[in-house]
């Protein structure tokens, strides 16, 4: 598994380039993984890639010293408290699917099909509970029980539990999408 | 055993069991029918559930792959559980990713802030295609990322352009007041080191940067009033020589020994420096603005203008002696020649990531010539005491651009306002701020300064818009 992969930053007393090249090494291993939570979290590309982008730097300020565990957990907050001034801002986290539906001038009908797919999904996955949401995006990034435990904040016997439910709302939230009309026909 | 709860029958299936304990559990699960269907719902849930997530992958990047790039974001790693693998996947033929838009770069360059909207519309227009000779072929991502561009028009068209156009004006506008101001203040103290500057041109890469600073538009009068020199500064004579300033006529002293006071005022004749002669001239008398270390044999250590006085005889002394050398190279090496002349040196694209904290940025599409690291001093903009890489690139039309890039420290407080606060004013840029300048031999310069903490500057010999065009292409 995953976990512990890269060395602590924190461990020891890391001269300022150690902790460059750590960072450059964390880099390289999360930043794509953060980026595809963030996005599945988000919805917007760029907004993910800025967030990534902001974790990095806060990891090279302090550096961590469990280093998967806390990045992807100050990604999950930083997403949090972004969803929360776009909606002060009256920006939606559907613009990205409108824009990319709008884009398109004479889209195929199987890039229709998705498009609605990944709308319907989005919309399930936003009726789910903050800490069953970032539980599920957390495991599908293939973290362990632990490991989510202390990213999101749970008891380490909740995991499970809490993954169960995740799942059987997000199905259920899915499926009566398809059922009023929502998802993809 | 009692029944096994949904979450236990998780963990199995995630295999977050211990052995014994999933034996266990198995056991139960095929024996009891209550735990058996659960078991199987559970299953079944799990699996639709890594499914629709699935769906909700990113698009395919398509950038080029740099050395230390991550992976690509079509390979997630989701082992869900040995008993139910991940389906997550990207559909084939997704979107590629393509030069930036002008929002991205925007973002990039503005740390999210759509503060400057000032490059905005030169970047390239809706619909126009970026050449991009070395990329590999953009299939179908033409489409989105056009559209894409749509959107952010139709969100802000008319606003972009108003700020770009005003921005212009009210830089056009301070630049020349506080050229008035400065002129009207130093003008009577001495001959401006720029007459001596064109009289003399230079050999010097950073020379070719002071007459760029006379054609830049001043970015804010609080820049254009620490780039004049404090009265102080003007009470020591020779000091004051070195500010730069436009050509004026009927000048008191011929234009050599002006050429050499302003080398005094800079003994080492580091570029960065000498970007703003104003402004080292300037800390001499006032070293909190500059820290920039000033050797033993440092003119301005003696009285000022008897001091003074002799260093330009000095400097002329040696000019004379020798014709053919040129003289910025003479005047400002003959007063120390134990301290090496500080210069770029050569070294690998590893080297220079590591020395960035791995934030290197390229340019895509160009030809990496080489990769050097050398003193802030020698680039006009950049903190004198960090060092900058250059990257230097040219393209198949053998034009030449450098792209210079330095790690600015970040305050511990990671808010917008505090990092502001903690941009260092000897950078002349701030977040959100991108400045253009154009030497009058035609070589433009971009600077900015990333979310990142990363300044970057891009220069080259040819117009600032072809060189604007250019931005997209920095990864």
């Amino acid at each position: 598994m995953a976990a512990g992969r890269a060395g602590g930053l924190g461990q020891g007393v890391p001269g300022p380039e150690g902790v460059t090249s750590g960072i450059a090494e964390l880099y390289e291993q999360y930043h794509a993984s953060l980026v595809r939570l963030l996005y599945r979290r988000t919805g917007d590309r760029d907004r993910a890639e800025d967030l990534a982008q902001e974790v990095f730097v806060r990891a090279l300020e302090a550096p961590p010293t469990n280093p998967r565990p806390w990045l992807f957990a100050v990604a999950l907050n930083l997403a949090r408290d972004d969803g929360r001034r776009a909606a002060r801002h009256g920006r939606k986290l559907e613009e990205f699917a409108a824009e990319r539906s709008q884009a398109a001038a004479a889209p195929a009908d199987q890039d229709v099909e998705r498009e609605e797919r990944v709308a319907a999904v989005r919309a399930a996955l936003a009726k789910l509970g903050e800490k069953d949401r970032e539980a599920l995006l957390l495991k599908a990034e293939g973290f362990r029980y632990e490991e989510i435990a202390a990213a999101v904040g749970l008891a380490p016997g909740a995991v499970g539990t809490t993954l169960a439910r995740a799942r059987r709302r997000l199905v259920e939230a899915y499926r009566a999408g398809e059922k009023r009309g929502d998802g993809p026909r | 055993m009692a029944h096994v709860d949904d979450g236990t029958l998780n963990a199995l299936l995630d295999g977050e069991l211990e052995e014994a304990e999933a034996a266990a559990v198995r056991a139960h699960v095929s024996a009891c029918a209550e735990c058996g269907g659960r078991f199987e719902d559970a299953k079944r849930f799990l699996d639709a559930a890594a499914e629709l997530l699935g769906v909700l992958a990113p698009p395919v990047d398509a950038r080029p792959a740099e050395p230390g790039a991550p992976a690509p974001l079509v390979a997630p790693v989701s082992p869900v559980g040995p008993a139910a693998p991940a389906t997550v996947s990207a559909p084939s033929g997704a979107p590629r990713r393509v030069p930036k838009t002008s929002k991205e770069v925007a973002v990039d360059l503005d740390g999210a802030t759509h503060k400057s909207p000032a490059i905005m519309p030169n970047f390239p227009a809706e619909g126009e295609t970026v050449p991009a000779p070395a990329l590999p072929p953009t299939d179908g991502a033409v489409r989105p990322l056009a559209a894409k561009r749509a959107g952010t028009a139709r969100r802000k068209p008319d606003w972009a352009t108003l700020a770009w156009a005003a921005s212009v004006v009210l830089a056009l506008g301070v630049g020349y007041m506080g050229n008035e101001v400065s002129r009207g203040r130093v003008g009577r103290a001495a001959p401006s080191a720029d007459t001596a500057a064109a009289a003399a041109p230079s050999a010097d890469t950073a020379a070719a940067a002071a007459p760029e600073r006379r054609e830049m538009p001043a970015p804010s009068p609080e820049r254009a009033r620490r780039v004049s020199a404090p009265p102080a500064a003007a009470a020591r004579g020779g000091a004051i020589a070195a500010r730069a300033e436009p050509p004026r006529s009927g000048a008191p002293e011929p234009a050599k020994p002006a050429r050499a006071a302003a080398d005094e005022a800079q003994p080492l004749g580091v570029g960065g420096a000498r970007q703003d002669a104003g402004v080292s001239a300037g800390a001499a008398a006032v070293p909190s603005l500059a820290p920039q270390p000033v050797p033993s044999a440092a003119p301005l250590a003696g009285p000022p203008l008897a001091g003074d006085a002799a260093n330009r005889a000095a400097a002329r002394r040696l000019l004379d002696a020798a014709p053919g050398a040129a003289p910025r190279a003479v005047a400002a090496e003959a007063p120390s020649q134990a301290v090496p002349r500080p210069s770029f040196r050569v070294t690998d694209v590893d080297a220079a990531a590591a020395s960035l904290g791995g934030l290197l940025r390229t340019l895509d599409g160009w030809s990496l010539e080489s990769v050097k690291v050398g003193p802030g001093s020698l680039v006009p903009g950049a903190l004198a005491t960090r060092d900058v890489v250059r990257l230097v690139y040219s393209d198949v039309q053998v034009r030449r651009v450098n792209l210079d890039q330095q790690l600015v420290p970040l305050p511990r407080d990671t808010s917008i306002a505090a990092r502001e606060r903690s941009v260092p004013p000897a950078l002349g840029v701030n977040y959100g701020d991108t400045l253009v300048t154009t030497g009058p031999n035609g070589e433009a310069r971009i600077r900015w300064l990333d979310r990142m903490g990363l300044w970057m500057s891009l220069s080259g010999a040819m117009p600032a818009d072809s060189l604007r065009s250019l931005l997209p292409r920095i990864r």
